[in-house]
């Protein structure tokens, strides 16, 4: 944890920076000096196409099957190398403003730091962004672009979100698998503890649409611990009512559940072929973009 | 602690101990904290799932919370199971009482020691580790350890032995069992013993004096006692018993050289007329007279009169002793009388001056009452008679007593010396008259209990024609030395004075009517003790002119024997065994004083150990002597001497006669007394079988407690076991399902 400290910005800082966009760039500097291995070489996976073997190209890319074939040097070329567009989407809905400790970000907070920091980090390596939020409806968005300037626009479109109860979220996510002409990635936030079946049939249409889905599963300390003792009363924020119970009593209980619960989105997203990141608040948010980068690479590699 | 009571502790204790953690719970859930929470739904499905189970768990744990009240509420109680077969800690707290008076000395084979071997029976049943308390039931203090030689201590069979070796050799005492006073130590005792099952034994010769006349109190107290209280009558052969109950002064006047004549009663306490023996009668230790006794009925008394003959001023101590029977701690009695060697009269009244010849003056008749033998001037009553104007004059301190006739007023000074002469033993007599001011004695010597006066003096009051003009003295019935002297003449002499006027007197606290008037039972004579001396006053005048008294033989004998009495305090020598007293003595203050024991019958006197007696003046010829009640520990004739020896003052002590009636209850009456006393058992036979049989109780304080410390403990556990089950090496969940996400990435 110590190191976490001296690499990565906590959350707790990051929240006193105020500025989304500057936020954003420090979590992507941080992510540089963290790492050697550009994290924007892995970003993307989609194989493009062939080219003949110029000089100055690293022969690590030198398609040996095709040499062996054809006896030429041919260079593999993926997407990665090519413009691609990034759709992040925040779930903007009441449960998403949570959080455990005051000091600390809120679920919501989070989601927005790690939307502005993975947009930046998409336009800076010359491709595009888009950010859009979701509750009732698909609001806020600003359409991909790969300027820089989109970013003020994304931070501000980010910032100006007010959570709201969550409905319709299926729908939502249909409506924009129609709307995205071009395949590329979609980037999702969310704690997922409403609509959650709705929820994921919107990503099975997003990935049968051909983009490559992130699931970014983003839960509080506290709910994924739930380390409380005496007696709490608890008020739902989704207009679930209010329990009153000692949580020491049911944590075992509650923990199973989160599992069960945590399990079934994952083999969805498994069956689905979408990622998925279990994220906690309570981690530095380049810690979690690093190591969901490392995690892809890994992929990208195995391919 | 009636059972009703006991009743409503239990269910206070009950209520209590259920209310107890209700309360705790309802507090608990009232300091709850709120939070915001987005994960409802599965906080939801965990307390659904869990619910059932929570309910059975506070379930348990409110049971045991209440069963550890509960057990702890009863374990106070210190409940004993009837059954000595169970559980339990059978250990006893043992008190034995055993009674030490005077009674238990009575026969051949004396009751203490048939009292001595029960108690050996009763300690037999002791085991190691039983808590054992042996007290000895007579008038000593509780903390002399001849009184109480074990208390609360661990059995110990050789030392129990030693004790009661002891007590046998010395035999009972002479003092009272004191009973009611002996009941509250009993349970002061049984008390401080800490063990569950106790007894106690008092092992007495249930006399009746004492047991038949239990108090309420005394058996309300008896019932209170958190013991099992078994007593064990022990009696000698019979009850027969004849005792010297009193022996007095009666009458006679004791100056320098003359006759006194003293009364013994005896009394026959057995169920048997007595027609045998003798009683003796010593003066100053020495057998003078010797009489039969002749016979005594069962049940009654004789009194037997004797006639001293004294010719030297000083203490005369007389002793009457009978022959011996199964008692002879109470065969033997004394009296000390003071023999003066002259007694100084000073009489004043308003008219002196105009002679004592004349018959209307009350000193004429005052002198010729007094002065018996006049002829011899250096003893008998030596009288001076003075004008009340000139009373200021005189020096009280040199008279033994002042007699106001019909003085009107004396004045606040006479007043404060004459309560000063008889504070220090003078004796004040005052008379009525027509010149009496009784507002103004009211001024001068107070109207308040705190006044020398024995009474209040009121208005002249005088015989109505409805009695013939006339009242009649009635036969005196108090026990005061004048009455009792008058009570020997016949009651048609007595009822032959008439008088005809008396002034109204209203008696103040601690005063006693001698002498009363038959028609309106007015007092006419009441007298009061102030200090070291006494005041009388007669409600009719010293002379004629009120009644016919003054010519009448009742008065001679009546101003004599109040002279006797106010100078020669017969009583004031008298003192009752292990009893402090206080002696006033006439002489020069010794530099200390000791006690030395007169044998009777002509053997040396005997020192006896004593600490230095505590001495101070009174006045200049006079001084104060105290003697403690460990001084005098046994009966008999005690002189006082002074560092060289010589006598300062004889007194007499003697025992209670009450203990002398040595019948004993009898088996229907003591259960009548006792025996409904819910923890009170009366044993006649085998007292160690018997107990032994009754002592069937197991004491379950301390498994009670420990139960209540399993459930205690036992609540705790599951209070954390149930709130915390996290044990230190269960996996984070959070840390496990992404560290599953790499994993599941990597086997990608």
């Amino acid at each position: 944890m110590a190191q976490h400290k001296k690499k990565y910005l906590d959350p707790e800082k990051l929240k006193q920076i105020g500025s989304l966009e500057i936020a954003a760039r420090q979590v992507v500097e941080g992510l540089r000096i963290g790492s050697h291995k550009s994290p924007a070489r892995g970003i993307s996976s989609e194989f493009s196409a062939y080219r003949q073997y110029v000089a100055g190209d690293e022969t690590k890319h030198i398609d040996w099957k095709a040499y062996a074939r054809f006896n030429r040097y041919y260079i593999k070329q993926f997407d990665a190398e090519t413009n691609f567009i990034a759709n992040l989407l925040v779930d903007g809905s009441k449960s998403m403003t949570y959080g455990s400790n005051p000091k600390n970000l809120t679920k919501l907070e989070y989601a927005k730091f790690m939307a502005a920091s993975l947009a930046y980090l998409t336009i800076n390596q010359g491709d595009s962004a888009g950010v859009g939020m979701f509750d009732g409806e698909l609001s806020n968005y600003v359409n991909p672009k790969s300027s820089m300037s989109v970013l003020n626009d994304i931070s501000d479109q980010l910032e100006q979100l007010e959570p709201r109860p969550r409905t319709n979220v299926g729908g939502i996510l249909h409506d924009f698998a129609h709307r995205m002409s071009k395949r590329g990635f979609v980037m999702l936030f969310s704690d997922l503890f409403d609509n959650t079946e709705e929820f994921m049939n919107g990503l099975s249409h997003l990935r049968y649409g051909g983009h490559n889905v992130i699931l970014f599963h983003i839960l509080d300390d506290y709910e994924l611990n739930f380390p409380l003792n005496g007696m709490w009363k608890f008020l739902g924020l989704e207009g679930e009512g209010e329990l009153v119970t000692q949580p020491a009593r049911v944590r075992e209980n509650y923990l199973k559940e989160l599992e069960s619960f945590v399990n079934d989105i994952k083999s969805s997203c498994a069956k689905n072929e979408v990622d998925y990141v279990l994220v906690n608040t309570n981690d530095p948010v380049e810690k979690t973009i690093s190591d969901y980068l490392l995690r892809r690479t890994a992929m990208a590699k195995s391919r | 602690m009636s059972s009703l009571n006991l009743l409503s502790v239990w269910a206070t204790l009950a209520a209590i101990g259920v209310a107890v953690p209700i309360i705790i719970h309802l507090l608990y859930r009232k300091n709850r904290k709120e939070t915001d929470w987005a994960a409802m739904e599965l906080l939801r499905r965990a307390l659904v799932q869990r619910s059932g189970q929570i309910k059975l768990e506070d379930f348990i744990i409110l049971l045991l919370r209440c069963l550890t009240l509960l057990l702890l509420a009863a374990a106070l109680l210190r409940p004993v199971l009837t059954n000595k077969e169970f559980i339990g800690d059978s250990k006893v707290g043992m008190i034995v009482a055993i009674d030490d008076s005077m009674s238990m000395n009575h026969g051949a084979t004396t009751r203490f020691e048939n009292a001595i071997e029960a108690a050996r029976k009763v300690t037999g049943t002791a085991s190691p580790g039983d808590k054992i308390s042996i007290i000895f039931l007579n008038e000593k203090d509780i903390s002399d350890t001849e009184k109480v030689p074990l208390r609360s201590a661990d059995y110990d069979a050789n030392e129990v032995s030693k004790i009661l070796d002891q007590a046998k050799k010395n035999g009972a005492s002479n003092h009272q069992s004191n009973l009611e006073n002996s009941i509250p130590i009993l349970k002061e005792m049984a008390d401080e013993i800490k063990v569950g099952t106790k007894e106690i034994h008092i092992i007495t010769d249930a006399q009746q004096s004492d047991w038949n006349n239990l108090s309420s109190e005394a058996k309300g107290i008896l019932g209170d006692i958190s013991a099992s209280i078994y007593v064990i009558p022990v009696n000698s052969e019979n009850d027969d018993n004849r005792s010297v109950t009193s022996l007095q002064y009666v009458s006679g006047s004791l100056n320098n050289s003359g006759v006194a004549r003293f009364e013994a009663t005896i009394k026959n306490h057995g169920n048997n007329d007595a027609n045998s023996g003798d009683i003796e009668f010593y003066q100053d230790g020495n057998l003078v007279s010797r009489q039969p006794l002749g016979v005594i009925e069962s049940n009654s008394s004789k009194v037997i009169s004797f006639l001293a003959n004294y010719n030297k001023p000083g203490d005369l101590s007389v002793s009457a002793k009978i022959s011996k029977d199964n008692l002879s701690e109470d065969n033997l009695r004394h009296t000390v009388v003071n023999i003066r060697p002259n007694i100084r009269v000073l009489c004043a009244t308003d008219s002196a001056s105009d002679g004592l010849e004349n018959s209307t003056n009350g000193l004429f008749f005052l002198e010729n009452a007094l002065r018996l033998r006049s002829t011899d001037e250096g003893a008998g009553i030596q009288v001076t008679s003075v004008d009340s104007s000139d009373l200021t004059l005189e020096k009280f301190n040199e008279y033994d007593i002042v007699i106001l006739a019909n003085v009107s007023s004396p004045s606040v000074e006479i007043a404060e010396k004459l309560k000063t002469f008889t504070t220090n033993g003078g004796g004040l007599m005052i008379f009525a008259g027509d010149n009496i001011d009784q507002e103004k004695y009211g001024q001068a010597f107070g109207i308040t209990p705190e006044s020398i006066l024995p009474a209040v003096i009121g208005n002249k009051t005088t015989a109505s024609e409805e009695d013939n003009n006339q009242w009649t003295l009635a036969v005196p019935s108090s026990d005061h030395p004048i009455a009792r002297v008058l009570k020997l003449i016949p009651e048609d002499m007595i009822n032959g004075a008439k008088l005809n006027s008396v002034i109204e007197l209203k008696p103040l606290s601690g005063s006693q009517t001698i002498l009363k008037l038959v028609e309106n039972n007015a007092p006419l004579l009441v007298s009061k003790n102030t200090g070291e001396g006494s005041v009388t006053i007669c409600s009719t005048s010293a002379n004629r002119s009120w009644s016919d008294l003054a010519i009448h033989p009742i008065y001679t004998i009546m101003i004599q024997q109040a002279v006797t009495t106010t100078t020669s305090k017969p009583g004031s020598r008298l003192a009752m065994v292990h009893s402090p007293k206080s002696i006033s003595i006439e002489g020069i203050i010794p530099s200390n004083a000791k006690l030395q024991k007169n044998n009777i019958g002509g053997n040396d006197a005997e020192d006896i150990e004593t600490s230095k007696l505590a001495v101070s003046a009174i006045t200049n010829d006079s001084f104060k002597v105290e003697v403690k009640p460990e001084d005098i520990t046994d009966t008999g004739i005690y002189n006082i001497l002074d560092p060289q020896d010589s006598s300062l003052g004889i007194i007499a002590v003697n025992s209670d006669s009450a203990e002398s009636n040595v019948k004993v209850a009898a088996g229907d009456a003591l259960k009548e007394t006792i025996g409904t006393i819910n923890n009170v058992s009366i044993i006649v036979e085998s007292p160690d079988e018997a107990i032994l049989n009754k002592r069937t109780g197991s004491d379950l304080t301390s498994i009670l407690l420990m139960l209540s410390i399993i459930c205690f403990v036992l609540q705790s556990i599951l209070a954390k076991y149930f709130t915390n089950k996290i044990s230190k090496g269960e996996t984070d969940i959070a840390a496990s399902l992404q560290l599953s996400n790499v994993a599941a990435a990597r086997r990608t």
